[in-house]
């Protein structure tokens, strides 16, 4: 059935409407002629609908005379009528032509070649090597030969390890695999020292292989050795080993910070100015007056780039600047309030400097205060872990 | 005597009875379609009955022709009743 449709739709097809004494004669007469018409319906007395073929349409005229009847057409349904209605359009139908054939022929190119996979070759030299390969953005797919471009490259960089093509539509993917070096994550196979990375005192220092070289108490700063690979025994020469420790040093940090009792805030005002402005290259459109009625600002550029396929720059840019009003206030602080604003600051301040992983025991304010502002200077004692292996070297 | 030897004919060598005979077929599907073959034309149509010239009247509520050509027509609709005329 939907076959048929889908048929009946490709010929064309019109619903017509008679009306006479004699539509049973008009039907007979329809069928003997081999006219085919389909789905007669029998609105009222002398009036019939029906559908019939476009090609059909004139021979029923002989038929209508015959019987005197009258005939309207419904509707006009199909792929005839369809282009009928889009002759009068030519210019229409030839831009959409042209756009499907743009669209086909920029299909058959490629418009982006994406390098994934890696780690250590930069990106920027594979896609300099598949340049020259003739993978470039703009070619035809077809006339690129992947497989020699393949081969050519595993003769060219001994680095790489196998490569992966994918073509996706207009995008190419290039997967890279490389070759690691067996001598690479060596630490663990050398004789090894573990050096001390910053100045502290020894809390705590468990050792599982190499000799320990400081003692829980001990100052140690930067570079000192803590546990040496170089182990002596009584029955033969010094053995090297893999050194294997955990130590924790404490360490302490120090910041100080003045804060004035006078003091100028600028604040925003909240009140916000756009401004656009188109960039064509060098030329530039600006699309309202430049300049702004605030007298202090924070101005913030953005940039906009068109970008087609999401890779291709164009030079046209829109630039918008906002402009944000700031206000000037004095604020005068008691000596009670400066010394809270200054602990929460030089608080945060060294929370800054202490490093991840480091647990902070207790910390110490010492505040002074001097003729028009306070300062206060933190110190926080921290418990870490400390040392770094280096390869020991003859 | 013509008839005589035309179904004679048809008996000796097997062929369906429509086929030599005047006859029509009809084949009906539930009561909501039938389909005559060999009907001839029709004489009278509305919404309510079909008469058709090879002597079938169908009765029902709806009745529309879905198909027609030279040799058979198909009838939808709620088919109630059939007549035949002899």
């Amino acid at each position: 059935m939907f076959l048929l449709k889908t048929y009946e739709f490709y010929k064309g097809y019109s619903e017509i409407q008679i009306e006479g004494y004699f539509v049973e004669r008009f039907v007979n007469l329809c069928s003997l002629r081999g006219i085919k018409i389909w789905d007669i319906d029998k609105k009222t007395e002398g009036i019939i609908n029906l559908k019939i073929y476009e090609k059909d349409l004139g021979r029923v005229d002989e038929l209508l005379k015959i019987t005197k009847s009258q005939m309207r057409i419904i509707k006009k349904v199909g792929i005839p009528n369809i282009t009928n209605l889009y002759k009068k359009r030519k210019l229409f139908i030839i831009i959409s032509l042209i756009c499907c054939a743009v669209i086909y022929f920029l299909s058959l190119h490629i418009w982006d070649v994406e390098v994934v996979g890696n780690e250590k070759i930069p990106t920027e030299e594979i896609e300099k090597i598949l340049d020259e390969e003739g993978v470039q953005v703009g070619r035809r797919k077809e006339s690129i030969d992947f497989e020699k471009m393949k081969s050519n490259i595993y003769v060219k960089r001994q680095d790489v390890l196998w490569i992966g093509v994918k073509i996706k539509g207009v995008k190419v993917t290039v997967e890279i695999l490389e070759r690691k070096n067996a001598d690479e994550d060596v630490l663990e196979n050398f004789p090894t020292n573990i050096v001390a990375d910053r100045d502290g005192v020894i809390q705590k220092i468990s050792v599982r292989s190499g000799q320990k070289c400081v003692e829980v108490g001990d100052v140690v700063c930067k570079g000192d050795v803590l546990v040496s690979g170089l182990v002596d025994s009584e029955h033969s020469d010094p053995i090297m080993v893999n050194s294997n420790a955990d130590i924790k040093i404490k360490t302490w940090y120090t910041t100080k910070k003045a804060v004035p009792y006078q003091k100028t805030i600028l604040s925003k005002s909240g009140l916000v100015d756009k401004k656009c402005k188109i960039k064509l290259g060098n030329y530039t459109i600006n699309l309202a007056n430049n300049s702004t009625k605030f007298e202090k600002y924070d101005t913030i550029n953005s940039v906009k780039k068109l970008v087609l396929f999401g890779k291709i720059e164009t030079p046209i840019s829109l630039d918008v600047s906002t402009y944000e009003e700031l206000i000037t206030s004095d604020v005068l602080y008691t000596p009670e309030q400066a010394e809270t604003i200054a602990k929460k600051e030089v608080y945060d301040l060294v929370m800054k400097n202490i490093p991840d992983g480091a647990e902070v025991l207790n910390y110490d304010y010492n505040v002074f205060s001097e003729n028009d502002e306070v300062i206060v200077r933190i110190t926080a004692e921290c418990l870490e872990n400390i040392g770094v292996e280096e390869k020991i070297s003859f | 005597m013509k008839k005589d030897v035309k179904a004679k004919f048809q008996e000796a060598l097997e062929l369906p009875a429509e086929l030599l005979t005047n006859s029509y077929r009809m084949t009906l599907i539930d009561n909501t379609n039938v389909l005559i073959e060999n009907y001839k034309a029709i004489i009278e149509y509305e919404a309510y009955v079909i008469r058709l010239s090879c002597g079938l009247t169908i009765f029902g509520d709806n009745l529309n022709v879905l198909e027609i050509s030279a040799d058979e027509i198909i009838i939808g609709g709620k088919i109630k009743n059939i007549e035949f005329e002899n």
